[in-house]
Formats: C-alpha cells, sequence, structure tokens
C-alpha cells in the first residue's frame, strides 16, 4: 500500500521487520524497536514491581535478554507480545527473588492500615494516596494474580493477550483477575469515588463474609 | 432467601468462570439481592480504579541508560563478530546504498520532537469535513478552526491528502452495534497536557458538524477495508480497536492524531457506571487483536 505523502517509510518499518534487521546485524534496529514499545513495558514492569530502580533493571535485563535471544524469535507470537513476555519474567524473577529474602512489608502493611482505617478518604482528590494504596494492595497479593491484573485491569490488555504475554491459558487469567480483584475489594474499596458515595459505601465489610452486612457501620463520619 | 455470594464466587461469576448451574443460582441471587448486586459493582469498581491509577512515566534518565546499555551491547556485537556489521550482509529492506543513521535513539528523539513542532506549527483544526452533508452549515465551517493549535486552521502538513475529511464517517464496531465517527485534529498530544488537550478536543467536536449519512453498512464496511484512508492513514484496523478499547460505554472521541510526535488514536470513552472518562491513547497498531495502548488517563466527566 502506498504510504501517504510525507508518510516516512522508515519511521514505522513492522516490528518483526526491525527485529529481522536486528538478527541480521543491523545495530540500530533493536534499539528502535525499545524505543518504540518502551512505555508500555516500562509500565508493566514498574505496576508489577512498585520500584523505579528495580522495573528498570528488569526492562534492562529483559531488553539485553531479548537483544541476545532475537535469532530464536520464532514469529509464533506477535513482537510486542513476545517482548512483554521477557519482561514480566525478569518482573516475577525478581519478585521470586525478592520474596526469597526477609520482607520488608512493613511499609504496604502501615499504608494499607491507614487507608483501611478511612483516614485517606478524607483527602479523596489526593492523587497519589490512590496510587500509593493501589500500588501497596497490590504487593500484597501474590505474584501470578499481581501480574494478570496489572496486565488486564491496569493497563487493559485482552485477557488473550495476557495469557500470551503469562504463557497461561486465558481461563488461568480469567481465575487469577476474578480471585485478585475479590482480594483487593477490601483493601481498596474505600477508594471508589464513582460509584457507592463514601456514605453509604456499607457493603465493605461485605467483602470477606457471606453473612449479611451490619448497615453503615464502618465508615466514621 | 438463597445465601449471599462470597466475593470470590461473585469476581468468578462476573469472569463467566463459574459452571452453568452455579452462575445461574448467583444470577438468580443477584435479580433479588441488592447487597449482592452492590458488591458487583463494586467489584466493577476495582477494575475501574486499577484502570484509572497512572503509571509514573519512565524517568528519562533510566529510560537513557538502557539505550546506552543497548548501543554497548550492539557495539559489542559488531567488535566480536564482524561479520554481521550492516553493509556486509543483505540485510531485508536495507538494499543500496546505507542508509542515514537515522534510527539511532538520539536521532530517533531529535526526529520526534521535529515531528512535533511542525504539527504545532501547522495544525489547524480541521473540524470541517468533505463528507460532512449539505446540512453543514456555513457557521459550522466558521467553527472548524478550533482552539486546539497555535496556527490557524490551515492544511497543515501532517495531512498530506488534499480533503482528507477532519470528521470521518460513520464506522460500525462491536458487531455493528454500535458506531462512531473519527475526527483527525491533528493534535500532537503530549503526556503532561494530556487531560487539557483531550478535554478541548471533547468541546471541539462537541461543536463539529455530525455526520448525518447512515453508518456504512456492515457488509460495505468490511468488504474493502484495506482502502479506508483517514486523517492520512489507513484505518482499517479502527473499529476493531475500539471495539477493543472500549467494549462498553459510549464513544466520546475518537481522534487519529498524534502522541508525543508520533502516530497515536485518542480514544476516549464514558463508562456505563463511571463518573470518570476514560481516555486511552493507543498506537498504529491498535485492533480488534491488540490494545497497543501507549496511554491511560481518567478524566472528570462533566
Amino acid at each position: 500500500m502506498a504510504q501517504p505523502p510525507g508518510e516516512r517509510a522508515e519511521e514505522r518499518p513492522p516490528d518483526a521487520e526491525l527485529l529481522a534487521r536486528h538478527v541480521a546485524g543491523d545495530p540500530d534496529a533493536f534499539g528502535q524497536l525499545f524505543l518504540r514499545h518502551r512505555d508500555r513495558l516500562w509500565a508493566v514492569a514498574i505496576r508489577t514491581l512498585a520500584d523505579q530502580e528495580e522495573a528498570a533493571d528488569a526492562v534492562q535485563d529483559a531488553m539485553i535478554s531479548a537483544f541476545r535471544r532475537a535469532g530464536s524469535f520464532r514469529g509464533d507470537s506477535a513482537v510486542t507480545t513476545w517482548l512483554h513476555r521477557i519482561v514480566v519474567n525478569a518482573c516475577l524473577d525478581r519478585l521470586r527473588r525478592k520474596a526469597a529474602r526477609p520482607a520488608a512489608g512493613g511499609s504496604d502493611e502501615a499504608a494499607l492500615d491507614r487507608a483501611a482505617a478511612g483516614r485517606t478518604v478524607s483527602d479523596p482528590s489526593s492523587r497519589s494516596d490512590t496510587s500509593l494504596d493501589v500500588t501497596a494492595a497490590l504487593r500484597r497479593l501474590p505474584h501470578g494474580q499481581r501480574s494478570a491484573l496489572v496486565l488486564v485491569d491496569m493497563l487493559g490488555y485482552s485477557v488473550a493477550d495476557a495469557a500470551g504475554i503469562l504463557g497461561i491459558s486465558p481461563g488461568t487469567v480469567k481465575s487469577r483477575c476474578a480471585r485478585g480483584r475479590a482480594r483487593l475489594l477490601p483493601w481498596l474499596a474505600h477508594l471508589r469515588q464513582g460509584g457507592v458515595p463514601a456514605g453509604q459505601a456499607r457493603n465493605r465489610s461485605a467483602a470477606t463474609d457471606v453473612l449479611p452486612a451490619q448497615e453503615g457501620g464502618d465508615n466514621p463520619s | 432467601m438463597t445465601r449471599h455470594v462470597s466475593t470470590a464466587a461473585l469476581a468468578r461469576f462476573r469472569e463467566g468462570e463459574l459452571g452453568q448451574r452455579r452462575a445461574a443460582r448467583v444470577s438468580a441471587h443477584l435479580s433479588r439481592c441488592a447487597r449482592c448486586t452492590d458488591l458487583s459493582a463494586e467489584l466493577a469498581g476495582i477494575t475501574m480504579l486499577l484502570a484509572s491509577t497512572q503509571a509514573p512515566a519512565m524517568p528519562e534518565r533510566l529510560a537513557t541508560r538502557i539505550q546506552d546499555t543497548l548501543a554497548a551491547e550492539a557495539a559489542r556485537r559488531v567488535a566480536l563478530d564482524p561479520g554481521t556489521e550492516p553493509g556486509r550482509r543483505d540485510l531485508p529492506g536495507r538494499a543500496g546504498p546505507p542508509r542515514r543513521r537515522l534510527s539511532s535513539p538520539v536521532a530517533v528523539r531529535a526526529l520526534a520532537a521535529a515531528g512535533a513542532v511542525a504539527v504545532l506549527a501547522g495544525g489547524g483544526y480541521l473540524a470541517f469535513s468533505q463528507n460532512t452533508p449539505s446540512t453543514a452549515s456555513g457557521s459550522a465551517a466558521s467553527r472548524r478552526a478550533g482552539p486546539l493549535s497555535g496556527a490557524g486552521g490551515q492544511h497543515a502538513a501532517n495531512q498530506p491528502a488534499t480533503g482528507v475529511p477532519a470528521a470521518g464517517p460513520q464506522l460500525l464496531y462491536g458487531h455493528g452495534k454500535a458506531s462512531f465517527a473519527p475526527v483527525a485534529s491533528g493534535i500532537n498530544y503530549r503526556p503532561a497536557t494530556l487531560t487539557q488537550q483531550v478535554t478541548a478536543a471533547l468541546l471541539s467536536a462537541q461543536t463539529m458538524p455530525r455526520p448525518t449519512t447512515a453508518p456504512l453498512a456492515h457488509s460495505a464496511a468490511s468488504a474493502s477495508p484495506d482502502v479506508r484512508q483517514f486523517g492520512g492513514r489507513t484505518v482499517r484496523a479502527l473499529p476493531g480497536c475500539v471495539g477493543r478499547i472500549a467494549p462498553r460505554g459510549r464513544v466520546l472521541l475518537v481522534d487519529v492524531a498524534r502522541y508525543q510526535g508520533r502516530q497515536a488514536t485518542v480514544i476516549v470513552v464514558a463508562p456505563p457506571s463511571a463518573a470518570a472518562r476514560q481516555v486511552w491513547v493507543v498506537g498504529p497498531a491498535c485492533s480488534a487483536s491488540s490494545g497497543d495502548v501507549l496511554a491511560h488517563r481518567s478524566i472528570p466527566g462533566g
């Protein structure tokens, strides 16, 4: 198809072509591929790891790994899926290694306790509080649930794409997302501003039980 | 009264992950239990909350560090195996003399910046369409130069094909159940100003003459998808992309534009049950099967 005038054809070669150029020895092609996808790869890493330096290290490790392994890319998935998979795996490796070390989760616990106590509700306009709470809550999820929710709910990937990236079945992605959301609910219900008004969030305590909720008992005004 | 549904079961129900009989029981229970219905809405709210939490942008120093590492890796590769140096082999897509080194990270950044300048300098907001039927009045035409760019409503360098409609045809998506009409604002959206730019674009889109033609028939729309041109680009994947990004909710804006100087489409959706509008910036690869999401914001509705 003809490029519209003014569009430089070499500005956006397909990912697969860039990767092929890289494998053939083009020293710039891989850097271009990274530039093109870095924001999304970064979003996955920072959301999964919740730490800038860790996330940057994970992305860097992943890119070097992809750089070296590009020759073995078979093209049975999209290049972006492949790149994402390598980044996600690098992140999960880091999480596993961190989990093997003594946990330093005190700040998360404190943030969640504060949030659950309703103290941040007084300042619903504070985005950073919301972001911190969400980050802290995500960190408490099992890794599998966390990475599924990061991809599907936070970054908007389809279940099928997330399954491809995570190397698991779509059904597993769905059930991990479902379990993750159910776990997050009691921790994050106080942050939802668009839905149930804070004063009527009568079901917050219902998240963890199956008994009738006590009306309005959980929201000090 | 049947027993309430646990959060976990409700979450699985919402994902269609319960068995048929159990799903039917949950469904029946939900139809008469306000408490569990609320709980279900709260679960939906978790998804919206996660979607509206912005990931911090990659700090430039970290991006540079990785780019430098990759450049070093490339240099090392050449040093280890001079046979792979470009020019010594037939590289795909690289026939002829060696290209200028436009694709080094620095050069690409400079190029992107240059593109952004061109867009800003020439990017008049063309809220008028050749496809727009004759009902488009003079007053509508007088609004064509919108408030979104520095220069007036000249035909911009980034809208090369003359007569490219700025308000596109109605396109069907979501199995033909809904339609949207893309616009091409010529805006170069930027992360720092995305919210303001989207708000302005929404305002302009509201004053834009709407095509009153019936949506393209589904068969016609899919008959020759490759030829669909809009905003100087092929947009054959746009309906699939919109269907993927906005499976539910009302599509408020589909702007075939730029983001940080690169081709991108901005999609604004009013979700069915949320006050906040969801802004998705997607790259050219966005289609029914891939999101290619470059950025996401949640902006207050109103």
